[in-house]
């Protein structure tokens, strides 16, 4: 069962990571164009960019639900994991935003996006947690005489 | 050891089988929960717009229909223009008790004028309307003065103090109308006298000036007498005024009512696919799982468990495992729906209004019980099979 959490963990931080830059409206030929004629992203492509930073931790963590047989430090990938998902919620939502007009490619595919894998990873790590129960406990230290 | 937890054992002692079970139930009730909020929230949809609209005839002019329907529902701008002498000769028609003009505009595209491009705005004359009004009367009990704006459900303030940027003039955005799930939520109403007003400032503040042409209108809405037939003032209409074409509110949005049934024709063709296969496959599995466990539950039968303890553990296995795979495809289901419902309205061409607490409860608690029919159906003749064998035979094989 941790195999298979770990592997849909990796999966949306790969989604996570990849998918912003395919979506944002950057990605469909839109930039911002400034008084002195510059162009600039904007603020979606920010957000898409910062995932990969949610989307590395959650990533870590999933190869350590893959790899890990301790309890505890199944436990921890799960915790860290469930705190990646969260801020890879908020970076579009909150912290960062997406652009105001919601029919733009951002807000109809990016953000669904992120949020749908930034749920669904979240879930998968919470469920980790519960299973790192059924795994075997961390070795007694063992007295060296 | 109670039902419950003999029915939870089995299924924890048999992973392959219970994900499979569990996976038949996910994709039944997914998909049967997502197609139904899908057509309902598209037919709620359409039903609004036309609420809202308030007309029972819509004038247009002839050859515009499609365009028309496709900036109400779809908020795809559009600009047509015939005679505004017709609103004078509607109002003359017999069974006609109301008609107002309104006209149809857009903001240009990528221009730093317009705070927000190719945005569909409508203006309606004050007067004489009987469809922005009745919406407004919520609000705005005095009505829209000039300059000032009321927007979609989607629409912002993108300027300080409510402002937004049309044509280089700032309006003054009033407040919102409620969601429709339509173009309308995209769009911006505001008075015929400020529309002149920000067709008068683009002429100098616009990268390009907005064109009323002079005595045009767009649409013509018609309200009938109490009684009267629709459709005999729409056929009066048709014969008398050249260069128009009347739409009955009831035959409004036919393209996308026709997308709507070949939507539903195609979801009752793969809902009649998917489910039989879902209940053999399910079926077949517990046949195979009866078989296998002839020993083990004749053992029980021998320990004194009776034929119908043996049944309801079988049964109550495949509830579990309908409940745990409903509960995650009603899950996705909803969680798709509500986050690529923009997706899905400009990918299908059809509106959509996410539905209300007490309807999408009721949609939920039908899934569920499908999915679990569709499990216990299936499970119901293997266990009453393996319930009925004699248990001295059954721990002889």
């Amino acid at each position: 069962m941790k195999a298979v959490l770990g592997v849909a963990m990796i999966l949306f931080a790969l989604v996570l990571a990849i998918a912003p830059a395919f979506t944002d409206c950057e990605s469909a030929g839109k930039m911002v164009t400034t008084a002195d004629g510059r162009e600039i992203s904007m603020k979606c492509h920010w957000a898409g960019a910062a995932e990969v930073a949610a989307a590395i931790p959650l990533g870590i963590a999933g190869i350590y639900a893959l790899r890990a047989r301790r309890k505890e430090t199944l436990r921890f990938a799960a915790i860290v994991g469930v705190g990646a998902s969260v801020a890879a919620i908020m970076l579009p939502t909150v912290i960062i935003g997406t652009c105001v007009n919601p029919m733009m490619v951002c807000n109809t595919l990016m953000k669904p996006i992120i949020l749908a894998s930034g749920i669904l990873a979240g879930a998968a790590s919470v469920a980790l947690f519960f299973v790192a129960q059924d795994e075997e406990p961390a070795a007694a230290p063992v007295a060296v005489s | 050891m109670n039902l419950l937890q003999l029915a939870w054992k089995n299924i924890s002692g048999n992973g392959l089988r219970s994900w499979v079970v569990a996976l038949c139930a996910l994709v039944v009730a997914a998909f049967a929960l997502f197609a139904t909020l899908l057509l309902r929230g598209a037919a709620t949809s359409l039903e609004l717009a036309t609420d809202r609209l308030g007309a029972d005839i819509v004038v247009v002019p002839e050859g515009a229909q499609t365009e028309m329907e496709g900036a109400l529902l779809m908020g795809v701008p559009a600009q047509f223009w015939m005679p505004e002498e017709n609103v004078k000769k509607l109002a003359a028609i017999p069974g006609v008790e109301a008609v107002s003009p309104q006209v149809y505009l857009a903001t240009l595209v990528g221009a730093s004028c317009c705070s927000v491009s190719q945005m569909f705005m409508i203006g309606y004359d004050p007067q004489t309307d009987f469809t922005v009004r009745p919406w407004l009367d919520k609000q705005l009990p005095g009505g829209l003065a000039r300059g000032e704006v009321i927007g979609g459900d989607y629409i912002s303030a993108t300027e300080a103090g409510y402002g937004i940027l049309v044509y280089g003039d700032l309006v003054t955005l009033k407040g919102n109308l409620e969601p429709t799930g339509t173009g309308l939520d995209q769009s911006l109403f505001f008075t015929l006298e400020t529309a002149h007003d920000i067709a008068h400032i683009s002429e100098t503040q616009a990268e390009e000036p907005l064109v009323i042409p002079p005595n045009q209108v767009s649409a013509i809405l018609v309200k009938t007498k109490p009684g009267a037939d629709n459709e005999k003032i729409a056929v009066d209409i048709f014969r008398n005024l050249p260069g128009v074409f009347p739409i009955e509110s009831a035959n409004l949005f036919q393209s996308s009512r026709a997308q709507l049934t070949s939507l539903l024709n195609m979801v009752v063709i793969v809902m009649a696919l998917i489910w039989p296969l879902a209940i053999v496959l399910i079926g077949m599995i517990y046949l195979m799982a009866a078989n296998e466990r002839r020993r083990e539950l004749g053992v029980l039968r021998a320990l004194g468990a009776t034929r119908r303890f043996v049944a309801e553990s079988l049964l109550t296995e495949a509830s579990l495992l309908a409940l745990c795979g409903a509960s995650v495809g009603i899950f996705l289901a909803v969680l798709a729906i509500y986050l690529f419902r923009r997706l899905i309205v400009s990918s299908l061409g059809v509106p959509f209004l996410l539905p209300s607490p007490a309807s999408l409860a009721l949609e939920i608690g039908i899934g569920l019980l499908l999915a679990m029919l569709s499990v216990v159906l299936a499970a119901l003749l293997p266990a009453i099979k393996i319930s009925r064998q004699d248990p001295a035979i059954a721990m002889r094989e």
